[in-house]
């Protein structure tokens, strides 16, 4: 059993659960899942691996308002954050509720199902409910005690997509309570599907909790372009648990661009269950501040000659914290892996904090895995090239320091999201001065 | 256009160049010769302002103005170019843009407005054509995994758009095949004109067979141990330096 310090019946979690009006349908997953929490035994503290760089029990020890739809969202607020290319395939999630009346799907309608998660409980309540009781992370557990609501998306075998398809995860702030939003969304891509989807998460200026879980599915030889756009509020507290499996042949390329905020953490837990599957996930951070994000990534590699490469930069500025904890676990059976992990840093503040374990669990004997994390600043070599090109040390500071994104942020599958991943994460560093126009 | 009179320089204690005193007139090619590690790298990273070098006694003027005093930026605007031996490189920042950024700062130097991104990639497909470069290049992030012939024609590239007054061009024929040497040669060669001069650094008279200089140079201990014309460089291909290495 992990360390942790048992919840107390009068913590603000078991509060929230006074007053959490739970539907029957999500009954068997919100107390599979409270289970769970019992059994792993309460509120994690630095001492449990899972969390050894990241102090998530404030953030979750916190009184917060469970909430469930939003009092209002305009469409001129789901218009804005809707990405060129997408103005007819995009889903709504306001405060973890699904709502078809914000969102368009009228140029993919026929290529895929949508259905609110309530809807689809009886096809894939039994495997939210098994990955409850599986999950050794608390915030995975508590999106599962508190889950009422989401999406069920499916694309049938062999329809590739026509559009990119956007899910916008929209959350709203109060004054009075801390807002907390519990979404769960199920992506089912069948046999040789191919889709690109792009998450984009964005609230209201202040303080809310977001929790939410993205249970991924690619059926044999499917492929799926993923993007996280993570642009919640500084205040925010961003939790998302992102849990991928690929059978045979099938290919997974993500991406995450992530603002930070007050704490930000993304769980990916990928699975390479089939022959030849395929992993590409990439991540680029920029913080500033107090503001933290954190990678845990665990990736499982299950079957023979499976690929996946991993690769995130951060740039850190001011007392900005990131992590990026990741393991590869090579079972027996997977003979002829071929698995890299690289995590890059930038220092930009002698006050910032940048922690990094990239590691490797291997149970095979025929395998190539590497793992590598660098720290640095600048490279003084790279500023006197430019100046000696005539090009002013501030702005060759300015054009090294958002180059060191760029290769990341142009992995987003989306021009849109691309640029507006850039824009959110070049324009923190143009604000500070690192402005290269 | 240059005069290096009397120049001492060194990197941290060590004193490496000890007395140098050169002339470049407008539209002179200049060979500067020797073996390594006797002070030629050292003169052109001193000439383009390097940190990592420090001057300890004498003085450079360019175009009347006192080089030394100025930080490298200003020394590129005014006209000054280094080829580097070794460029580095800088993986994420692509090539074009680059390049666009250091020919706009020389505009906004020359008090001219900047070329917005079309017509700068006219002038770029215009240079890269004359110079033989794939068009290729310009996406690439700067100099990253560019073969060493072709970090060389990047050098000259760069040269080509900002047109120096003064170019150094360190060993630029090292890691070169012969063809790779030729085209890149002839690209120096259009270069050259009666208002820019050109100072070419190597320790290997080939590249002279090329690119054919008025004066040529032996630096030697960090001294310019003797002065002469193609000639001199002749003589170099079958004596070598060690005459000169022998002298104390």
């Amino acid at each position: 059993m992990a360390p942790g310090e048992p919840i107390v019946k009068d913590s603000p979690f078991f509060a929230a659960l006074d007053c959490f009006v739970q539907k029957a349908e999500f009954r068997a997953v919100n107390e599979a899942s409270l289970a769970r929490i019992m059994e792993i035994g309460g509120l994690p503290g630095r001492k449990h691996e899972m969390f050894t760089f990241v102090r998530i029990r404030p953030h979750i020890d916190t009184p917060f308002q469970p909430k469930f739809g939003v009092d209002s969202l305009s469409c001129n607020t789901v218009r804005r954050l809707v990405y060129h290319g997408c103005e007819k395939s995009f889903l709504v999630i306001g405060d973890g509720v699904f709502y078809p009346g914000l969102s368009d799907i009228s140029a993919v309608r026929e290529e895929l199902t949508v259905r609110p998660l309530i809807d689809a409980m009886t096809e894939v309540g039994q495997r939210l409910r098994d990955a409850a009781a599986a999950t050794n992370d608390i915030t995975a557990a508590m999106n599962g005690a508190f889950c009422s609501g989401g999406l069920a998306i499916g694309v049938k075998a062999g329809t590739k997509l026509s559009a990119p398809l956007q899910i916008i995860v929209y959350s709203t702030s109060a004054n009075e309570r801390l807002n907390a939003t519990f979404p769960a969304v199920t992506l089912d891509l069948g046999e040789g599907a191919k889709a690109v989807v792009i998450v984009k998460t964005a609230g209201e200026a202040g303080a809310y909790l977001s929790n939410a879980l993205f249970d991924l599915r690619l059926g044999v030889a499917a492929t799926l372009d993923w993007a996280f756009i993570q642009s919640d509020d500084a205040a925010a507290i961003h939790l998302a648990n992102i849990r991928m499996t690929a059978q045979k042949y099938a290919r997974f390329s993500g991406v995450t661009a992530c603002k930070g905020s007050r704490m930000t953490r993304q769980h990916h837990e990928c699975r390479l269950q089939g022959e030849g599957a395929e992993l590409s996930l990439s991540g680029v951070t920029i913080l500033e501040k107090k503001e933290e994000a954190h990678h845990y990534v665990r990736v499982h590699h299950e079957a023979p000659r499976c690929q996946s490469r991993q690769h995130f930069k951060n740039i850190l500025s001011d007392n900005g914290h990131s992590s990026v904890d990741s393991c590869v676990t090579v079972h027996p059976d997977a003979q002829l892996t071929d698995s890299n992990q690289l995590v890059n840093n930038l220092m930009l503040s002698p006050d910032a904090t940048a922690d990094n374990k990239p590691w490797l669990s291997i149970y095979a004997d025929d395998v190539k895995c590497t793992h590598g994390a660098t720290i640095g600043k600048i490279d003084e070599d790279q500023i006197f090239y430019l100046k000696s090109r005539g090009i002013p040390e501030e702005r060759a500071r300015a054009l090294l320091t958002t180059s060191f994104a760029q290769s990341v942020i142009a992995a987003i599958p989306q021009v849109d999201a691309a640029l507006d991943a850039r824009d959110m994460l070049i324009g923190k560093l143009e604000a500070k001065g690192f402005g290269v126009n | 256009m240059l005069e290096i009179n009397r120049l001492r320089a060194g990197y941290g204690e060590a004193e490496i160049l000890k007395g140098i005193s050169l002339t470049v007139k407008p539209g002179e090619i200049h060979g500067i010769m020797g073996p390594n590690g006797h002070g030629k790298s050292t003169m052109s990273k001193i000439l383009i302002g390097h940190p990592a070098y420090a001057v300890t006694g004498g003085g450079v003027t360019f175009n009347g103005k006192n080089l030394l005093e100025m930080p490298p930026e200003k020394r590129a605007l005014e006209g000054m170019f280094l080829a580097y031996q070794y460029p580095v490189e800088i993986p994420g920042v692509n090539n074009a843009e680059f390049l666009r950024m250091a020919y706009n700062e020389k505009r906004k130097h020359e008090k001219l407005e900047p070329v917005d991104p079309l017509d700068f990639d006219e002038l770029l497909n215009a240079k890269m054509k004359f110079l033989g470069m794939d068009s290729r290049f310009k996406e690439r992030a700067v100099n990253e995994g560019f073969s060493g012939g072709e970090k060389k024609k990047n050098e000259i590239l760069q040269m080509a758009l900002l047109e120096p007054k003064v170019a150094i061009l360190d060993e630029i024929d090292s890691g070169l095949d012969i063809d790779a040497l030729k085209v890149v040669a002839e690209g120096v060669n259009k270069l050259a004109g009666p208002g820019n001069s050109l100072m070419i650094i190597t320790h290997y008279p080939r590249i002279l067979q090329y690119i054919k200089p008025h004066h040529v140079h032996v630096l030697i201990r960090g001294k310019i141990v003797r002065s002469g014309g193609m000639d001199l460089a002749e003589e170099l291909e079958t004596t070598g330096y060690d005459s000169y290495l022998k002298e104390k």
